[in-house]
């Protein structure tokens, strides 16, 4: 190991420390001139963090205290564009790259992989940059995969690995080679399942401690604003184009004929829509925030990168009546953090979340690795927002002042959006709802009845300003957007 | 062929970096390039230096789509497919060889030697890391030395019908050199790809089990085959600047979108027609094209000669079956179900070879 990180004084020490800051932030250089564009990130089980890199190398290194003292070395070299990582053992890696899942093997344990086992490759290859997938394990040795679709800011090959579709091609971004748009469970044998459809570019699985898969995907057509689905067999969450990989699917029919109506009738709803602008465009790696308090007081929740934005959303979950919605924020907004979020996990002892960061071949660049750890000063924040038969319910992390529940400290509306082949979509319907009443139901929690409550994928934004924790600390966030799909009765 | 070219004083400075430490990592260079002791193995996309559909047959077509508008949905205008290889796994052993070796085809698609690949239109320029354009697809460095032809060189004659497809099965590093491996039916087979001792030579290692009986022949190249022990056998394959016979090596014009000649040629080059139809008169599977079109066709079953015209010619393409010439195979082409504007340009090609 000759090649020395070099020490990117100004970027590897900022860290923003303000008063009351419950979280601080630290970038960790890579050799010079490796390209940071980070894929796909994980913890080896001996602590090593691994990273996989756009152009081909996947590497290396021993987490130290001083960001700027990480020794990278190369662990997988020749992979095109890996984006998703199953770290099997210290020896051991699986990938989802371009074109195949890829299990990466260090058999004389000298520290490089010199099996490169092509495990499974279901899915094709239109030749279009767009078409990257992610993978998450299913506990059983098997792996769920997502395929993202193409972007017409690009062509397709005249040879396509897997199977063409003259109709998939059509749309903006569109479904011209096999599963793209899908969701695919690949068992441990590589006996491929196609899970659910309806994907634009979900970049971004996560089966949680609960054995539930989750999806984000990314704002664009059929996207009005960013989602984030509970994923079931079978399912279909909107991107018409997959369709034509379904093997039910009438071949006569072009999925972008179909009109709105029939769409959305087949459709399942996002459980939380995430305004593009207030909050996330490019959903990416979701992650879950580990149980108890050793990263702040949101254990249990999950954190959304936005692959667009300076910032991470939080995500704050409830099932209603079987199905799942919930409340949306900032967990992290400017504050140091760069653009370009992709890829996000803990550290083996939960106290650090590291971020991947990356947009070459899509946007501006904006790339490279930082952390986050947890300071031990509690935040004054909703720790959640849930649905009520009348409105909704806030519990804070901390007490809050006296004086708190004074209804002009909350504002609420609710808007709603239409899926269509557009690219985006704006707030439709968008009016202010009255506030009945705000009662203080004990030190730490507040709830608000409102005059109109309606489901059916209504948004609801609240605005909050205006008091302070009971110890003087300014609320962290002030802005929500709960997805009512279902009302509590 | 287009000549290939880079900067050398690019190459020279990166050949330099690369060579310092044992980890060798892929840098902002846009022209990675490995060595004879330490060869880069790169997937990424390839460019297809012309490579016939008979080599590519285990891919599927990508065609022309219409330009779509999200607010209008069908608008005027076209988009062309582009070439390039979406699977494949590129070696670098300096600038004596580098090689293409495909997943799916699972062969040897094209070697060059001088350089690697230029990676600018992929990967962008260091300072924004864009891919460049509509087109991004990497661009060779070097010159040609050998393009593959025909089906697979490794037959494997345990099947009495058609050969199963290969399956890749991944790569191992042997003394730092990838070893593929894929499946044929019951039979593995696996091939290592390095530079020979004499200028353009290449040399593949095989190793084939769970086969009764294969062959290898390799259509256009000299090769000399030395068995090595009962399940291995090596090849040295004698490599030459690859000429544009057989190849498309220009790019296809679709600056309009009106049927024309150029555009024929190109579709005759990429549909793979040339694997079957020659322009030079020889016989192959199907009829020459040279001198066909206008003339009386004897077909098979029929009382009378028919006139290759326009309506002859769309319906063999679309329906091969329907009229099969005369001491010809029936059901040997399959239908290809290409566009009006395509099936007229192929026409408008076919006519500039027509006999006076």
């Amino acid at each position: 190991m000759k090649i020395l990180p070099v020490l990117l004084l100004a970027a590897s020490t900022l860290s923003c420390l303000r008063a009351h800051e419950p979280y601080s932030i630290e970038t960790i250089p890579f050799p010079e001139g490796v390209p940071p564009e980070v894929g796909a990130i994980g913890f080896t089980p001996s602590g090593d963090l691994a990273v996989a890199l756009r152009r081909s190398d996947l590497i290396i290194a021993t987490p130290q205290k001083d960001p700027a003292k990480f020794e990278w070395r190369l662990f997988a070299s020749g992979l095109h564009n890996a984006c998703g990582m199953h770290i099997v053992s210290d020896h051991e890696i699986i990938v989802s790259q371009m074109a195949e899942l890829t299990r990466l093997v260090d058999t004389n344990k000298d520290g490089r992989a010199d099996l490169y086992e092509s495990l499974a490759s279901p899915w094709g290859m239109s030749g279009n940059y767009h078409e990257t997938n992610h993978l998450v394990p299913d506990g059983k040795g098997g792996h769920f995969v997502a395929i993202g679709t193409a972007s017409h800011n690009g062509p397709v090959f005249y040879n396509v690995k897997g199977d063409y579709s003259k109709v998939g091609r059509r749309g903006r971004n569109f479904s011209a080679a096999t599963w793209k748009g899908w969701i695919l469970h690949i068992d441990r044998e590589g006996k491929t399942t196609p899970w659910a459809s309806g994907f634009r570019m979900h970049n971004g699985i996560l089966l949680d401690s609960k054995n539930r898969l989750w999806a984000g995907d990314n704002q664009g057509d059929w996207k009005a604003a960013t989602p984030f689905y509970h994923v079931e067999r079978g399912n279909f969450y909107g991107h018409v184009s997959s369709l034509v990989w379904d093997p039910e699917w009438n071949p006569a029919i072009d999925p972008l004929d179909l009109p709105l109506e029939e769409i959305n009738r087949m459709k399942t709803p996002a459980a939380v829509l995430l305004p593009h602008a207030e909050m996330n465009r490019s959903a990416s790696e979701p992650v879950e925030i580990p149980e108890g308090t050793v990263f702040g007081p949101y254990g249990g929740q999950i954190i959304l990168p936005d692959n667009n934005g300076e910032r991470l959303s939080r995500l704050m979950l409830e099932e209603v009546d079987g199905v799942y919605q919930g409340a949306c924020t900032h967990f992290f907004q400017d504050n140091g953090l760069r653009p370009g979020n992709n890829r996000a996990v803990f550290s083996p002892d939960k106290t650090t979340l590291y971020i991947g960061q990356t947009s070459r071949g899509w946007g501006q660049i904006a790339e490279g690795l930082q952390r986050i750890r947890y300071t031990g000063t509690a935040p004054f924040d909703v720790k959640t927002m849930t649905l009520t038969p009348s409105g909704f319910r806030l519990t804070f992390t901390k007490k809050a002042a006296k004086g708190a529940e004074s209804p002009e400290n909350f504002q609420f509306s609710r808007h709603r959006y239409e899926d269509t082949g557009n690219y985006g979509g704006d707030k439709l319907d968008e009016s202010g709802i009255k506030i009945l009443d705000v009662r203080r139901v004990d030190d730490r929690t507040i709830e608000i009845d409102l005059e109109d409550l309606d489901d059916g994928g209504w948004v609801y934004g609240m605005k909050l300003d205006g008091f302070r924790s009971a110890d003087d600390q300014p609320l962290r966030t002030g802005l929500f957007y709960y997805t009512v799909n279902r009302l509590k009765k | 062929m287009k000549p290939i070219t880079a900067s050398l004083t690019a190459l020279f400075a990166f050949a330099i970096l690369s060579l310092e430490g044992s980890d060798r990592f892929i840098t902002l260079s846009n022209l990675p390039m490995g060595t004879k002791e330490e060869p880069l193995v790169l997937r990424t996309y390839f460019p297809d230096p012309g490579l016939g559909r008979e080599v590519m047959a285990n891919h599927d077509l990508g065609f022309r789509a219409r330009k779509y508008s999200p607010g209008k949905g069908d608008v005027d205008g076209f988009v062309d497919p582009i070439r390039g290889i979406p699977g494949a796994i590129g070696v670098n052993f300096g600038s004596e060889l580098s090689i293409c070796w495909d997943t799916t085809e699972c062969r040897l698609l094209y070697a060059w030697q001088g350089g690697f690949l230029d990676m600018t239109q992929y990967w962008g320029k260091p300072e924004s890391g864009r891919r460049k354009g509509f087109d991004y697809v990497p661009s060779l460095v070097g010159e040609l030395i050998y393009l593959a032809r025909g089906s697979h060189p490794v037959g494997i004659f345990d099947h009495y019908t058609e050969a199963p497809k290969p399956v890749f099965t991944g790569y191992r590093i042997v003394e730092g050199v990838p070893e593929f491996s894929c499946q044929i039916g019951k039979a593995t087979i696996r091939v290592r790809i390095e530079p020979g001792e004499k200028p353009l030579e290449i040399v593949k290692k095989y190793t084939i089990e769970g086969a009764k009986e294969f062959g290898y022949f390799e259509s256009g190249y000299k090769f000399k085959e030395e068995k090595t022990g009962p399940d291995t056998f090596t090849i040295t394959l004698q490599g030459k600047p690859v000429s544009s016979e057989g190849a498309a090596d220009e790019d296809p014009d679709y600056s309009t979108d009106n049927p024309n000649a150029g555009w024929g040629e190109a579709l005759y080059t990429n549909l793979g027609c040339f694997a079957c139809h020659s322009k030079d008169g020889t016989r192959g599977h199907g009829p020459s094209f040279a001198g066909l079109f206008g003339a009386e066709r004897t077909i098979t079953g029929f009382d009378r000669p028919v006139t290759a015209d326009e309506s002859y010619i769309e319906e063999s393409i679309v329906n091969p079956m329907a009229k099969v010439v005369d001491t010809y195979p029936a059901g040997y082409m399959p239908p290809y179900p290409i566009d009006k504007k395509q099936i007229k340009s192929l026409t408008l090609f076919l006519k500039t070879l027509a006999n006076e």
